[in-house]
């Protein structure tokens, strides 16, 4: 994916965490990205920039941008997590799909 | 803006976010509102008269996140909006936001206030945001939008006025762009603009965005659409997203200035320990089941307290009617087929009360969602998503059809789904028929002291048709394959204080609805069976004096477990339209088809009303009613008379009889008005007589296998 650049501290910040997973990948260092389904009940993230497919864009006008703080509010499968102040439940495909950043 | 005596305002917004109480505030009519997402499906128009020269014409577009369309509803409101020519394409829109989430509902209405259409912004469940602790200040937010901006609570109706001066005098004034999409695309844009006659950005980009699977575009539109996407590189996906992170990026910054989120008050916190716990895998399920059962249990308490009154009541009522109506067949028919039928529905008055009332309570309260999410995991095995849960526990029933064709691939599968799956998902209308056959049939004891038997009967009968359901739609994945609704990416909305006018609402349409049923369907069958049964069947010209004995013994084999029967003779043979019910057309057709039922452990009275409930369920207690009162005249009460029918002595706890027929009626097809409207979504005329001919089957085995086990 082309690099985009956003005006604002998070989006470059994103962009950096981005470049370094690059890297570590292009070094052969495996690093597992963690996603929502990851998180334990109460726990919080950020959420990573991702390649726009249709869940993703579902998820993107549900609130889920990249360099949102979200938290895991249920456990289990549908989940449910809290993003903007507002609860979203989610099964756990759909969850595992949104990456967090490290 | 020129004020048309005609204009056409359109309400849009997120899902739940009030769309529907609005519309029926400002129109008067009778939808249908919830808490949870996805109450209306399709797009409704009602009249609403602003002033003494301006009657508005209100169109409802169904909910939807952003004006790209996924589904099927999502589409209605944007095929409005994407196409000005459209017959309904708007003068004005109000947009209706949820200020507790008013993040996600202004990225909508963004992308709404780029199309150029004029939009009013009414800020709607204010209260709910204070509860979340969020206050929002409308003047800043009105500033920072350069729309106007209204207060509202559209449930109790505070701040409608202002709305409606608003929309007969909207402050006319040239928008400007929310987010502007040219930079992201500016050849294509252009060339769009060009080619199609467009003279808005964001029109344009919708256009490139989602205009090759556009209805309303020629084939020849749609192609030179696509061969400028690929001319200039549009990757629609990448660009979307960029287009979604761009808008927010800006509702972030007014935000920040125009709402201050404070710390959740305890109320909240408690809450949320309940959602824990209610969509907990065991909890969740534990007090879902827990919950039906207080409430069918509730409903046979309450309900069964007025029904002795209510019962010698009505006794008097057509005793004194019948005293004074003439001794012929007009009479006759008053006393023994209209009043019985009435009565048989009306008896059941407080039942049903109860159990609307609690059923909105549980809709209004915002639980549905929880159910929804607490289904998902177990449904979706089944190859149903965990939506399909509302129509399980909800009014809204009408819903089940649309969300189970939520993919708009008009492809057989979907079109089996349809057909095998959909009436038997949609129980709900089926509980209130349940309640009034279980009230009649089923003995008023008690287990454990308290426990009403009528109660469990209702869970299980309700249990079991939510197995059938999901059974049937696992049995279709087997065979056909279907896939099932393949996201659930839902909001979980805040429980909310329930509005007791919405509850009195919701129980106001659903009963009017049943009373309806009862004068249309419920009466003329009645009387139609009356008819059966006072016209001489051919050939059956028994002698009078051999007649005695030969009804006796026929009626001895027809129902040879009833010996109460056997001591009831018709007193007034006096009447020129007496005819013995076993010798009558009734009695001939409940002969012919007394051999078909006999299996299921019903008698030819029972399967001659069952047939007549093929016009609509409630019909069964009309026939039931007309039946029983022949022979048993009306000395007794309605309630005494029609349990006596049913009820060998000695009975068990509930009789096989009645299991077996609660179990045709989880199957049986009543409705021709359903058959309409399956008639109505499929092209085939064959479809709902296939559909008719499947669940008649269904509910034959299936009732034949319970008497069998159970006898």
């Amino acid at each position: 994916m082309l690099l985009q650049i956003y005006y604002q501290p998070v989006g470059i910040l994103l962009q950096l965490a981005e470049l370094c997973n690059a890297f570590l990948k292009s070094m052969k260092i495996n690093l597992k990205q963690r996603n929502v389904a990851d998180l334990k009940q109460g726990e919080k993230g950020i959420i990573a920039n991702m390649r726009p497919n249709s869940l993703y864009l579902k998820l993107l006008e549900m609130g889920c941008l990249p360099g949102t703080e979200v938290s895991l509010k249920l456990t289990g499968d549908p989940l449910c997590i809290t993003v903007g102040g507002h609860d979203l439940s989610l099964r756990m495909d759909e969850a595992q799909s949104l990456a967090l950043v490290e | 803006m020129p004020i048309k005596s005609n204009p056409k305002i359109a309400l849009i917004g997120n899902p739940n976010s009030g769309k529907s109480s609005l519309f029926n505030q400002l129109t008067g009519l009778n939808q249908k509102v919830g808490n949870f997402p996805g109450v209306t499906i399709d797009k409704r128009i009602g009249q609403c008269r602003l002033d003494e020269y301006i009657t508005a014409q209100i169109i409802d577009l169904p909910g939807t996140y952003s004006l790209y369309a996924r589904c099927a509803e999502e589409k209605t409101a944007l095929e409005v909006l994407n196409n000005p020519q459209s017959p309904f394409f708007p003068d004005l829109l109000i947009f209706i936001a949820d200020a507790s989430n008013l993040k996600r509902n202004l990225l909508l209405f963004s992308q709404v206030k780029d199309l150029g259409v004029p939009v009013v912004l009414a800020l709607n469940m204010l209260d709910v945001a204070r509860q979340a602790g969020i206050s929002v200040h409308a003047n800043r937010l009105q500033e920072l939008l350069g729309v106007q901006v209204v207060t509202i609570n559209a449930r109790s109706g505070e701040g409608l006025d202002k709305l409606k001066y608003i929309m007969t005098n909207p402050i006319r004034k040239e928008a400007e762009t929310f987010y502007d999409v040219h930079a992201l695309a500016p050849k294509a844009i252009d060339e769009v603009k060009a080619q199609f006659a467009v003279s808005n950005n964001y029109s344009a980009w919708q256009l490139l965005q989602q205009g090759a699977q556009s209805a309303h575009l020629q084939a020849q539109e749609q192609e030179g659409l696509q061969k400028i996407c690929r001319k200039h590189r549009f990757h629609a996906e990448e660009l979307q997203a960029r287009e979604t992170i761009g808008r927010y990026q800006q509702i972030h910054s007014i935000l920040a200035r125009a709402t201050r989120q404070s710390r959740t008050n305890k109320a909240t916190q408690l809450l949320n320990k309940c959602d824990a716990v209610l969509t907990h895998p065991l909890w969740g399920h534990l007090s879902f089941v827990g919950l039906l059962f207080m409430l069918f249990q509730m409903v046979f308490w309450l309900g069964n307290a007025p029904l002795p009154l209510l019962d010698t009541a009505w006794g008097s009522l057509a005793g004194g009617i019948d005293s004074a109506l003439p001794n012929n067949w007009f009479g006759s028919l008053i006393t023994t087929s209209l009043l019985p039928a009435i009565g048989g529905v009306l008896l059941f008055l407080p039942h049903l009360l109860v159990f609307f009332t609690l059923m909105a309570l549980l809709e209004e309260s915002g639980y549905m969602s929880r159910v929804m999410l607490l289904m998902d995991k177990l449904m979706r095995r089944f190859g149903l998503n965990g939506r399909s849960a509302i129509p399980l526990l909800s009014t809204a029933a009408c819903s089940i059809p649309a969300l189970l064709a939520n993919k708009d691939c008009s492809c057989w599968r979907e079109r089996a789904k349809q057909i095998f799956v959909a009436p038997l998902v949609n129980c709900s209308p089926r509980l209130p028929v349940y309640i009034i056959l279980i009230g009649l049939f089923v003995p008023e004891t008690h287990v454990l002291g308290i426990l009403s038997v009528q109660g469990l009967v209702l869970l299980a009968m309700y249990g079991f048709s939510f197995f059938a359901a999901i059974l049937s739609s696992w049995a279709l994945k087997l065979v056909l394959k279907v896939k099932a609704d393949d996201t659930f990416v839902m909001e979980l909305p805040y429980f909310t204080r329930p509005y007791w006018r919405d509850i009195w609402h919701v129980v106001r349409v659903n009963l009017s609805e049943i009373g309806l049923r009862t004068v249309r369907v419920v009466l003329p069958v009645s009387v139609l069976i009356w008819m059966l049964l006072h016209i001489h069947a051919p050939h059956s010209n028994v002698e009078q004096a051999s007649g005695r004995s030969e009804q006796a013994t026929d009626r001895d084999h027809l129902h040879s477990s009833d010996p109460i029967q056997l001591q009831v003779v018709p007193t007034d043979l006096a009447l020129a339209t007496e005819v013995a019910p076993a010798h009558s057309l009734a009695g001939k057709i409940g002969q012919i088809i007394a051999p078909t039922v006999e299996p299921l452990g019903f008698d030819w009275q029972v399967g001659l009303a069952v047939l007549s409930s093929f016009a609509a369920r409630e019909a069964f207690v009309g026939s039931m009613a007309t039946l029983s009162s022949q022979e048993a005249g009306t000395e007794l009460s309605l309630l005494t008379r029609i349990r006596q029918q049913n009820q060998p002595n000695g009975s068990p706890l509930v009789p096989p009889m009645l299991l077996s027929l609660l179990v045709f009626y989880a199957f049986a097809m009543q409705y021709f008005h359903m058959a309409g409207t399956v008639l109505k979504q499929s092209p085939f005329w064959w479809a709902p007589l296939l559909q008719l001919v499947y669940m008649t089957v269904l509910a034959y085995a299936s009732a034949f296998v319970v008497n069998q086990l159970f006898s």
